[in-house]
């Protein structure tokens, strides 16, 4: 359980809070999907969730856990992808002898499982490989951690298309109920049919915190030739037609969000109403 | 893959746990071991080399006392024991200095774990807790750099004295010093004032961990301008500087010790500043603040 109760950050030297009020509540066993703007403070939640920031107001409990006590078993519980990862140029078998003691739920086996997803061989050097290789032996690594939180920023930048497939079955392979997982992303078509929560936040707090199932029931998402005639909330040209948001009525059938749909309607929505 | 992993245990003891620090020191010795052993070839290397140098300068001096011996005739023992002494005390000079500056050195590498973001967000995300981590760099950087700088040193002594071939070497001056009546008081304070460098350099590693040297030694520079500055303002006013140097000179022998106990003492109080604001410092590091390069 994650909750963010009031929670404030400020960068120093920043004129404005990165994070200003913000209050979410999480329970385990979802993905949630956590979107915004450039600047919007996604990285900056991860950061306060994991306890490598101290909010300048609010609390933010996980687990029970203050993040900011960085309590070691806190931090076994917790594992954060940054965007930028920084993996040393050794061994992956040295690599997961040196870390993997710290994460009581480390399954070698998941880990092997993980890295078969890639494509990656356990033998492998993590300074021969490319980004992106060595990208995807960390998230393999993160993975089967099978810690009770993890956080993810950006996991997609750096994969090939492959890759992002990959890992999305790799994730979904190692989601339980007692697990919670925040992915971060710009790459909403990357995580379309991964997530089963969205959280759409900017700097003034969240514009939408949803399951996957109630944007079904709520929103019609579809592509057209032609714009449809009425209840469009939302629509982009696109090649060969029209891509378009629709209010759901009950005769409808469900359809799959498209995410970069949904996150242009609540960010023109917002850009209106300021 | 064949590691065989244990587990930590979740422990009691929040703070600090054996288990868990001994992890930490395997895992950093795990991942930085080629970086480690470039430092320990670097340090040895130097020492070893300066001592190849004084002891080929000394071997050619030494022979050509000898050859001017055997044409003379005047062969003087004392001469070449001179000379031997004189070169043993140049390496003495020379890599007491270098080990000053290697400490410097290893303290402003204290924090190089935290030069980056990505290194910062893998450091500290490590579970285990802020004295284990704190405890590990201290034990890494400073135990390990003050032994691996010792080492160096008495490689450097051996090369002298396999050298000097059994003459009066640079060991027996080195222990020479030893008899004098401030020696131990000398050394005492020799060694805390280059512990002293290395906690200072550790505490600018932890303010400004990238060129984390360059940034110490700039501060270091402008504060002690100011303190001369300071001196040289106080020196135009109208103190009678005679006086207090006659109150010095003529300080009987007890005060001179209480003068001297009191000078180690606040040494070993500013090792202990600088070591405690470090350790505040690593405490409450963040991932992104002021001093921190993104």
């Amino acid at each position: 359980m994650i909750t963010l109760t009031d929670v404030s950050y400020r960068y120093s030297g920043s004129k404005r809070d990165s994070i200003a009020d913000f209050s979410m509540d999480l329970s385990s066993g979802k993905i949630v999907g956590l979107l915004g703007a450039n600047g919007a403070g996604k990285s900056t939640l991860l950061y306060l969730i994991s306890g490598l920031l101290r909010p300048t107001a609010g609390t933010v409990n996980v687990n029970g856990f203050d993040p900011w006590d960085r309590d070691p078993d806190f931090l076994s519980q917790v594992f954060l992808v940054p965007e930028e990862i920084n993996v040393p140029a050794i061994a992956l078998e040295a690599y997961v002898k040196a870390y993997s003691p710290f994460y009581p739920n480390f399954s070698e086996e998941s880990l092997h499982e993980a890295l078969s997803h890639f494509n990656l061989s356990p033998d492998i050097h993590l300074g021969a490989l490319s980004m992106g290789q060595r990208k995807k032996a960390f998230l393999a690594f993160a993975l089967a951690c099978h810690t009770p939180v993890l956080l993810m920023d950006e996991p997609t930048n750096g994969l090939d298309i492959p890759g992002k497939s990959e890992f999305r079955k790799a994730v979904v392979k190692t989601m339980n109920d007692e697990r919670t997982i925040i992915i971060s992303t710009h790459q909403v078509r990357d995580l379309d049919q991964l997530l089963d929560h969205v959280t759409i936040m900017d700097n003034n707090g969240i514009q939408l915190d949803e399951s996957v199932s109630a944007l079904q029931e709520k929103f019609v998402f579809g592509l057209s030739p032609m714009l449809p005639e009425t209840g469009v909330i939302w629509s982009e040209q696109i090649m060969g037609g029209y891509a378009y948001m629709k209010m759901r009525t009950p005769d409808q059938p469900e359809t799959e969000v498209n995410l970069e749909a949904l996150f242009n309607y609540i960010y023109s929505k917002n850009k209106n109403h300021q | 893959m064949k590691a065989t992993m244990t587990m930590i245990k979740s422990e009691s003891n929040k703070a600090f746990s054996s288990e868990r620090f001994s992890a930490l020191v395997k895992s950093d010795l795990t991942v930085n071991k080629g970086n480690y052993i470039k430092h320990a070839i670097a340090v040895v290397g130097v020492f070893a080399a300066l001592a190849s140098l004084i002891s080929i300068n000394a071997v050619i001096d030494i022979n050509s006392l000898k050859h001017m011996d055997e044409l003379t005739g005047r062969l003087l023992d004392s001469a070449v024991e001179a000379r031997q002494l004189s070169y043993g005390s140049m390496y003495l000079a020379i890599s007491m200095w270098l080990l000053c500056i290697g400490l410097t050195v290893f303290g402003s590498l204290t924090f190089s774990n935290f030069s980056t973001k990505k290194q910062r967000i893998s450091a500290l995300m490590v579970p285990a807790s802020r004295a284990e981590k704190f405890y590990q760099r201290l034990l890494i950087y400073f135990v390990g750099g003050t032994l691996l700088l010792i080492a160096g040193f008495f490689v450097g002594l051996l090369i002298c004295q396999i050298a000097f071939s059994g003459g009066e070497a640079p060991i027996n001056s080195f222990f020479n010093f030893l008899d004098s009546e401030f020696s131990g008081c000398i050394t005492l304070g020799c060694i805390l004032l280059a512990l002293f460098g290395n906690s200072l350099y550790a505490l600018g590693s932890s303010l400004w961990p990238k060129l984390s040297w360059i940034k110490t030694w700039v501060v270091i520079m402008v504060v002690q301008w100011a303190l001369t500055a300071i001196t040289m303002i106080l020196a135009a006013a109208n103190i009678n500087w005679e006086a207090l140097f006659m109150l010095f000179s003529t300080l009987d022998k007890a005060n001179v010790w209480i003068l001297i106990w009191s000078g180690l003492a606040i040494l070993t109080l500013l090792n202990i500043v600088c070591w405690g604001f470090a350790w505040l410092r690593y405490k409450n590091t963040q991932i992104i603040q002021r001093f921190m390069t993104k």
